[in-house]
């Protein structure tokens, strides 16, 4: 397989080693928002404990109940408005609808729906890219997307370049 | 070979980098902190009262560290007054006098014959007395005159080297850029390791699965192959 130039597969379906990756940065992101908000929870909790009020639910349990829709929106935010999460973004994968734009908020509502579906069968939905000929995972085939290499990023060092052809003079 | 032959000699054109504009950057900025310390020298020296007078006086202070500060501060006047060689001639002897008078001082007083002595040492030890004072005032100035100028010069070198290097575009845009740099190759190296196992994880269950392999993975119907 010509995989060598990641420039050459750019427009291409990922395979599921790159996606792979950008879901586990993304598992990093999410967790570190839900663990702030989680902590600024406890704090309101606590201030409000302070005042004297008492809740017959603390807020740190709603905010339990909260974790799967914020999860939900760091996905279906992200998918709908760039395409890409910071994990795609990171390793130059871009989500797609099949008319090469990024998927609608519906569509990115089935997409983050299907996470779930993917993983409730011992992850077999996400493994499935493997063998799938498109290249698709579950909840492609739920929400018809793709998740195609894009490698846009500009090359750095243009900078560097003009500083020493200014500097570089007799 | 002819003249014409010889190739014209290639000028090596300086190379300039991060490394070297760092040194020009912070040499600047030392140039600049000593033309400040010049300038606070100078009005320290036109306001000398206040800048030490109003001071109080340093906890640890050696009273003979600072008789020999003043000492050495006093030296140019003196030197001024009675000519270098005399004066280096008349302390040691001003010491040996002085050592002479109070071991004299002492053998009297155990002697019992103080009262008599007392009349001839006791000016000479108040003039001792008085000039040691006066050594470690000016010392004690000159000390706090000192730290003074070392403190305003420490904050101000930090504050002019901060503010060079923050003020330096070509340094700032230099940094930002090689961090990019680094950063967009590690990145990029990531990707290409990552899309190269892509195609071969994949070729792997498509050979245990008895599918053909293929060339380059399949792409969305609507979206070109060079999609950027």
């Amino acid at each position: 397989m010509a995989d060598k130039d990641p420039h050459v597969l750019d427009g291409h379906a990922a395979g599921f080693v790159s996606r792979l990756f950008a879901f586990a940065m993304d598992i990093v992101v999410v967790a570190g928002v839900v663990a702030i908000g989680g902590w600024i929870a406890v704090l309101v909790d606590n201030i409000i404990g302070q005042l004297g009020f008492t809740t017959r639910v603390s807020l740190g349990t709603i905010y339990v109940f909260c974790i799967p829709f914020i999860i939900g929106l760091y996905f279906v935010m992200f998918w709908s408005l760039t395409g890409r999460t910071i994990g795609k973004w990171m390793m130059g994968l871009r989500v797609v609808a099949l008319n090469g734009h990024p998927p609608t908020i519906w569509h990115s509502t089935v997409r983050a729906f299907g996470y779930a579906v993917s993983a409730i069968v011992f992850w077999l939905g996400f493994f499935w890219v493997i063998i799938d000929d498109n290249r698709k995972a579950w909840h492609d085939h739920m929400a018809r997307t793709w998740v195609v290499y894009d490698y846009s990023r500009r090359q750095s060092g243009e900078a560097y370049q003009r500083f020493l052809e200014d500097n570089t003079s007799t | 070979m002819t003249t014409s032959d010889t190739p014209a000699e290639v000028v090596e054109l300086p190379r300039r980098d991060l490394y070297s504009t760092l040194v020009r950057v912070v040499s600047g900025g030392i140039g600049e902190g000593i033309d400040r310390l010049m300038a606070v020298s100078a009005e320290l020296d036109t306001d000398d009262v206040e800048s030490s007078g109003g001071m109080v006086g340093p906890v640890t202070a050696d009273p003979t560290m600072m008789a020999l500060i003043g000492w050495a501060s006093e030296l140019p006047d003196t030197i001024r007054a009675l000519g270098e060689s005399t004066y280096r001639m008349a302390y040691p002897v001003f010491r040996v006098t002085g050592v002479a008078v109070d071991t004299a001082a002492y053998v009297a007083e155990t002697t019992g014959l103080a009262s008599f002595v007392a009349g001839v040492t006791e000016p000479f030890r108040s003039a001792v007395t008085e000039e040691r004072q006066r050594l470690a005032d000016i010392g004690t100035a000159e000390y706090l005159r000192g730290r003074k100028l070392a403190t305003f010069a420490f904050e101000q070198s930090i504050d002019g080297i901060v503010g060079l290097l923050s003020e330096s575009e070509e340094l700032g845009e230099l940094v930002r850029e090689q961090t990019l740099g680094v950063t967009g190759s590690a990145v990029q190296e990531i990707r290409e390791t990552s899309a190269a196992a892509d195609g071969l994880t994949e070729g792997l269950f498509r050979r245990l699965m008895r599918r053909p392999d293929r060339a380059v993975p399949p792409s969305p119907p609507t979206l070109a192959p060079d999609h950027g």
